[in-house]
């Protein structure tokens, strides 16, 4: 049975057939969740909403775009809500970071790229990336982590193509910009 | 040119470091996610008060509009206030008005001493 056919069948009240849809995107969702939201149980929190603000609203989706796309959608400003409340709460500047944990970020940079991670590495990967804005975040991690097209990223951040590759521009840029500095002694 | 490639090597570690996509759950924690999913559906959901859903929640503002309107015009003073006869002829007799800025008989009484 196809998407479409699970989608009709939700329409028309069938609650059941919205699990077949969760089962289809839960990885990248809760993913995108995990990725943005760091905490593992703020991410489940967030990935169970998203799914909950789907299903309340899949009566107005229409099959303009894809369910995937739409889905997209819900998820980026649902994370991108909760990335812009925490923001306000507390924020760690790159320079504070930088000075801060160094020794770890050149740790992280220089490690083999299948290398397992500890936990204090894993929370000094969400701190890096809790310096960037809230849309670069989102933006990034959709193009780089979920290979999402230009388009497709436009479509999920309700912006025009020319932002999401502003946004992308400048959020790697700021990035190669603050890790220059730990990657310059080793000849990169 | 240079400095273009070493941004890209650069980045390419930048990713490798701070952008791995996370572990797959696996198709046991995504059947837990399910039904823990279905059975918040299955919940009754938070009733909000009957008149607060039915499209009613614009009075909330109105009222407190009405409210603020009419606490303001309770506590303005009086344009059309007449000071009590003795103050009025005071204050003529001084060369005061009254009436423009609707003073107190307070104000009016230190105005006139003050001359």
């Amino acid at each position: 049975m196809d998407e479409a056919e699970f989608i009709t069948r939700v329409k028309a009240g069938e609650q059941e057939a919205f699990a077949d849809i969760i089962r289809a995107h839960h990885a990248w969702v809760l993913g995108l969740c995990a990725m943005t939201l760091g905490d593992h149980s703020q991410a489940e929190d967030a990935a169970q909403e998203i799914f909950l603000k789907a299903y309340k609203s899949i009566a107005k989706f229409r099959g303009g775009s894809s369910f995937s796309t739409w889905l997209h959608r819900i998820a980026a400003n649902h994370c991108l809500d909760l990335l812009r409340s925490r923001s306000r709460r507390k924020t760690q500047s790159w320079d504070a970071l930088l000075e801060a944990e160094g020794e770890g970020i050149h740790r992280l940079l220089t490690a083999p790229p299948d290398e397992g991670r500890s936990r204090e590495d894993a929370d000094l990967v969400k701190r890096v990336l809790a310096c960037l804005p809230p849309d670069y975040q989102i933006a990034l991690t959709l193009r780089e982590v979920q290979g999402l097209s230009y388009d497709e990223i436009a479509a999920a951040m309700d912006c025009s193509l020319d932002s999401v590759k502003a946004r992308l521009r400048r959020a790697r840029q700021d990035f190669v910009d603050h890790m220059r500095h730990f990657l310059d002694p080793l000849g990169v | 040119m240079k400095n273009e490639e070493n941004d890209e090597r650069l980045w390419a570690r930048i990713v490798a470091a701070f952008l791995r996509p996370p572990v797959r759950p696996s198709a046991r924690e995504t059947e837990a996610f399910v039904s823990e999913f279905m059975s918040r559906l299955e919940q009754p959901e938070p009733r909000e008060a009957l008149w607060f859903s039915t499209g009613l929640r614009w009075l909330v503002p109105a009222v407190s509009v009405a409210l603020a309107a009419s606490a303001l015009l309770i506590t303005r003073p009086d344009p059309l206030f007449t000071p009590p006869g003795d103050v009025a002829m005071l204050a003529e007799g001084s060369g005061i008005s009254p009436q423009t800025a609707a003073p107190t008989t307070d104000d009016l009484v230190a105005m006139v001493m003050e001359r």
